[in-house]
């Protein structure tokens, strides 16, 4: 029995002895295999490095590096650090080197990794002549590397992508299109013509477009968008309206006032928030109306509206004494958020008789609308409050 | 004439090679380090006609450099050459005592044309 146990333990003994040696010896190879790596990437960088400050033109002889994943990683490096004529020296000897050729070939890969870092890496290199593989890459059968293509397009700049970019949308679920929209707003301005265009058809993504020229702000879609907003689909309407208020003219002002009255509240109180966003004086009437929706937020979107509007705070201030409490409400709630009544309580020590009475005015409106609270909490006496709750 | 001594800190080899071997070329003597506190101690030891020093560094970020070596009493040009641009970071970059900001990515050109406009004004900026 006890020999037994001897030699079990003499076996576990030789267990250990052989996992440690093992794993010695792993360690000891890895090392010296990442150390390796580091030796020949340091050497890459000096390399290119030279290359780049020399501009030798003779990157040719840097072919039979082509093949190495280091030197393809440094010469990325070495892109996303550089601009202007040292990034174009850059791109050429990328060339020269057979390195977006390497990428090109990387495109038609089956293997999804490699087909994902080629369209990745010739994003990076920005080269214009890869646009029309880039584009195939629109349809690859990964979602992924669709939308990592439109970046790629988009870093590169070519305009007349952008449309293949909006036809690679259609067939995308929300989350993949709302990438791709990503990418057409890295274009910027150059996508505007050929994105106002797409939104006069009957594309699906029509309200994600009309975001994004929103946001890049170019009024060369604001015909489309005042189009947009007699869509039948809300939220196209919506999302134009929302556009038009960051970047349209006083062109899209009356189409604006008119969906003041939309079926929909959401297209109502976004129509409001872009008639703030307008400051036209035009407005103010219809905005005073719309204090009266029965929607909270077109109410509420209405008052904010005409604090912004030039003369929009007087419709405000007398929208107190409306019939309507709702009105009255919207109207108190936002006078008090916007700093209005707070600042009709700096006005109570002023010195000049008339900015008191007016602030005084002002502040016995919104007590009698319900708003003494904001009043107390500001330190008027409450005493004062209470007279000017009784004030005719 | 003495060629101007450029200290480079950077950890990126790459960015550290690159400005080094282009303001050699420019007819620079450039020394180059990796680490925040090592180059801190080094140009308070020795004098430095213009540094460029990267902005995210291990350890301590170069914007703090910046400022331990202006309360030292340094008053060596500073440029901070950032992958962070946004305006917040440049406004605190330059107030905590850098004399200019750059960009990454850069142009090595614009980078070596800022150096010499580092050097040739060096007398006002005491």
């Amino acid at each position: 029995m006890a020999d037994l146990a001897v030699a079990v333990l003499i076996g576990l003994g030789g267990l250990v002895i052989i996992s440690a040696v093992s794993l010695f010896l792993l360690k000891a190879v890895s090392g010296a295999r990442r150390r390796r790596t580091a030796a020949r990437r340091a050497r890459f960088v000096d390399l290119v490095g030279e290359l780049i400050v020399r501009g030798d033109p003779g990157s040719r002889n840097f072919r039979r590096y082509a093949g190495d994943p280091e030197f393809r990683s440094v010469v990325l490096e070495y892109m996303r650090m550089l601009q202007g004529d040292d990034r174009l020296r850059l791109l050429t000897a990328a060339r020269d080197m057979g390195l977006v050729d390497r990428f090109l070939k990387g495109l038609r890969s089956k293997d999804r990794d490699e087909r994902v870092s080629a369209v990745e890496a010739l994003g990076e290199i920005g080269d214009p002549t890869t646009v029309t593989d880039l584009v195939f890459m629109l349809h690859d059968i990964v979602p992924e590397i669709q939308v990592q293509a439109a970046a790629a397009l988009a870093h590169i700049g070519d305009p007349s992508s952008v449309r293949s970019l909006l036809a690679g949308m259609e067939h995308q679920d929300e989350w993949h299109a709302q990438r791709i929209a990503d990418a057409l707003y890295s274009f910027g301005r150059e996508a505007v013509p050929e994105m106002a265009r797409y939104l006069q058809g009957t594309g699906r993504y029509r309200p994600l477009i009309a975001r994004t020229l929103g946001l890049i702000g170019d009024i060369r879609a604001e015909g489309s968008l005042i189009q947009a907003l007699s869509s039948s689909d809300a939220d196209l309407r919506m999302r134009a309206a929302a556009a038009l208020g960051r970047a349209g003219t006083p062109r899209a002002v009356p189409s604006l006032l008119e969906l003041l009255a939309d079926k929909q509240w959401e297209v109502r109180a976004q129509a409001a928030s872009a008639l703030g966003r307008r400051t036209d004086r035009q407005a103010i009437p219809w905005l005073r109306r719309a204090l009266s929706d029965q929607s909270w937020w077109v109410r509420h979107n209405a008052a904010s509206a005409l604090v912004e509007v030039p003369g929009g705070n007087e419709a405000l201030r007398s929208s107190l004494g409306h019939p309507d409490p709702y009105a009255r409400d919207a109207a108190a709630a936002v006078l008090l958020s916007s700093g209005v009544a707070g600042e009709a309580v700096e006005a109570l020590r002023s010195t000049e008789a008339t900015d008191r009475l007016a602030a005084e005015d002002l502040i016995s409106s919104l007590v009698q609308a319900g708003k003494a609270e904001f009043f107390l909490v500001a330190g008027l006496n409450p005493e004062y409050v209470d007279a000017l709750r009784m004030r005719v | 004439m003495n060629k101007p001594k450029i200290l480079v800190v950077d950890d990126e080899r790459a960015v550290a090679f690159l400005l080094t071997r282009a303001l050699e070329s420019a007819g620079c003597e450039v020394t180059a380090l990796a680490d925040g506190l090592e180059a801190f101690e080094r140009a308070l030891a020795e004098r430095f006609d213009v540094i460029l020093i990267d902005h995210l560094l291990p350890g301590l970020l170069g914007q703090e450099v910046v400022q331990r070596w202006r309360q030292a009493g340094m008053a060596t040009p500073i440029i901070i050459v950032s992958g962070v641009s946004n305006e917040e970071d440049i406004v605190r970059s330059l107030e905590s005592g850098a004399s200019d900001y750059v960009r990454k990515p850069f142009s090595v050109r614009e980078i070596i044309a800022r150096v010499k406009v580092q050097i040739r004004d060096r007398p006002q900026n005491g």
